[in-house]
């Protein structure tokens, strides 16, 4: 998904976002739709509506994606360690034991996250970016 | 009942939360402590994740609704002698749920700039400047270590070695600090059939100790911090809080002095007069300030400067507001699961000790 940070005065793209892990066809709200504009004013409230379902199950739409954490530097270095020592079983191969560091390497650096609250993250960075906000619109597409 | 001793990974590592959690603290030093302690509550946090999605993945997104001012002055109005000071722990509490929120990375700090005559606010302008520096020395004061804001910068700009300075006025304040809490304490032991024996205020002076020692003793673990001494006489004159700035901003000149540095030095600070007198002293200066408390806050935020998403535990949040609070009960009716984090019962220890927390299940 792109979102573009249009000027209302000049109509120029002043900044593009871009969310690779999040669609349009995420929220049933956009379903159709190849673009949506929203004035900077009303993008979060519009946002934080979307329910972002699958659309099969119906169940809250959630992605596993990489993230950065806000932990002590020391913290995060222990964390992995303390997480395969708690699942690791003493009759447990070295072959085995490295797959199990890996797996939960994975599981932690890339959690589970519903695709709103990715969208909402984003929005409600670029509505601090940019100011004053009536200043703006966003162009929402793929 | 189990009670526990943990490090902050080890609290992260073992404990898994899912669903709704009500949050709430006792401290005896201002609530009543008897066989139902008296707590009040400081927010809700939801994670709309089930128990598998935890044991899989050990970090959640979650939201936190802080409790309102309303909320806070009505329960102490309920609660023996606390009418009295509704208004103030109103005020105290929500001041330190803004910092906790700032310190567990859920809000980013508001900047401020001050340099070379001219004045920033843009987060984003303040950022893109200091990310021109291959090298950052920050000369930090209290406020500023207290509010977390040099691991903020450190998240925000990976790239940029920063190397903190600590005044030794500030070290010797924090000392001060710890002296009174200590003092306090005592007197909580020696008098405890008395149910209410001080005021809400310490609240603000808990975090001047705790927070600022846990900072500086995570920086210390992988970045340079250096404690800058000073003149022995010069120590002598650190009573009264001008008498401080006016220390500090001298050693920053001294500093730049001595040692030839021309960019990249910059006085971090909490004090908005301070920021200001060192601009006009030309030493350059950066602000940090913080919003008011937002109605509710997601734990997921977009980096637009590294393009990434930054994603807080919700362990993280619990021990700060631990460390503030001094106990606090993590409930959830549902699971009927109840956790109490006790963390700073006592001023012991001072600076740089173990950061573990006493953890009571039932």
């Amino acid at each position: 998904m792109r979102l573009e940070i249009i000027d209302h005065s000049s109509d120029k793209i002043v900044e593009t976002y871009s969310v690779s892990s999040v669609s349009m066809l995420d929220f049933q709200e956009w379903e159709g739709l190849s673009e949506k504009i929203i004035p900077l004013t009303q993008l979060l409230d519009e946002v934080i509506k979307l329910n972002g379902s699958d659309p099969v199950t119906n169940e809250p739409h959630s992605i596993a994606m990489a993230v950065d954490f806000y932990l002590p530097a020391p913290i995060e270095h222990k964390l992995i360690d303390l997480l395969v020592d708690k699942r690791a079983t003493s009759d447990m191969s070295s072959d085995i034991s490295l797959n199990l560091q890996d797996e939960i390497s994975e599981q932690v650096r890339n959690p589970l996250l519903k695709v709103n609250i990715i969208l909402a993250a984003v929005v409600e960075e670029i509505s601090s970016n940019h100011l004053p906000k009536d200043a703006y619109k966003v162009r929402i597409s793929e | 009942m189990i009670e526990k001793s943990v490090s902050l990974d080890e609290f992260v590592a073992e404990y898994q939360f899912w669903g709704d959690w009500e949050v709430a603290y006792t401290d005896k030093t201002h609530l009543q402590q008897d066989e139902a302690n008296e707590y009040v509550k400081l927010g809700s946090i939801s994670i709309d994740y089930n128990e598998s999605a935890s044991q899989t993945y050990p970090i959640l997104p979650f939201t936190f609704q802080p409790v309102s001012g309303e909320q806070i002055e009505n329960r102490f109005s309920e609660l023996k002698d606390g009418e009295k000071q509704a208004g103030r722990a109103r005020k105290i509490i929500l001041d330190q749920l803004t910092d906790s929120l700032l310190r567990s990375g859920l809000v980013r700090p508001k900047l401020r700039l001050l340099k070379d005559g001219g004045i920033q606010d843009g987060f984003r302008e303040i950022i893109e400047e200091l990310s021109k520096h291959q090298y950052l020395i920050l000369f930090v004061d209290t406020g500023a270590i207290r509010r977390g804001c040099v691991s903020f910068l450190h998240k925000i700009l990976p790239k940029v070695s920063i190397w903190t300075v600590v005044p030794v006025f500030v070290m010797v304040e924090v000392q001060r600090q710890i002296g009174e809490l200590n003092k306090i304490f005592r007197k909580i032991e020696e008098k405890q059939d008395k149910s209410h024996p001080g005021k809400c205020s310490i609240l603000e002076q808990r975090p001047q100790v705790s927070c600022v020692s846990r900072e500086l003793n995570y920086i210390k673990q992988w970045r340079p911090v250096e404690i800058l001494t000073t003149l022995p006489e010069m120590l002598g004159q650190s009573n009264g809080q001008s008498k401080v700035d006016r220390l500090i901003i001298e050693s920053v000149k001294n500093l730049k002095r001595d040692r030839g540095l021309h960019h990249g030095v910059y006085l971090m600070t909490s004090d908005k007069d301070m920021a200001s007198l060192s601009a006009l002293e030309n030493v350059n200066s950066l602000y940090i300030g913080t919003s008011s408390l937002p109605n509710e806050v997601k734990s997921i935020r977009f980096d637009s400067q590294n393009r990434t998403f930054i994603l807080s535990p919700v362990h993280y949040l619990l021990w700060d507001l631990a460390q503030v609070f001094s106990t606090i009960r993590v409930s959830n009716a549902i699971l009927n699961r109840q956790y109490e984090l006790v963390y700073y019962s006592n001023a012991r220890d001072g600076f740089f000790a173990h950061d573990i927390m006493e953890i009571r299940e039932s």
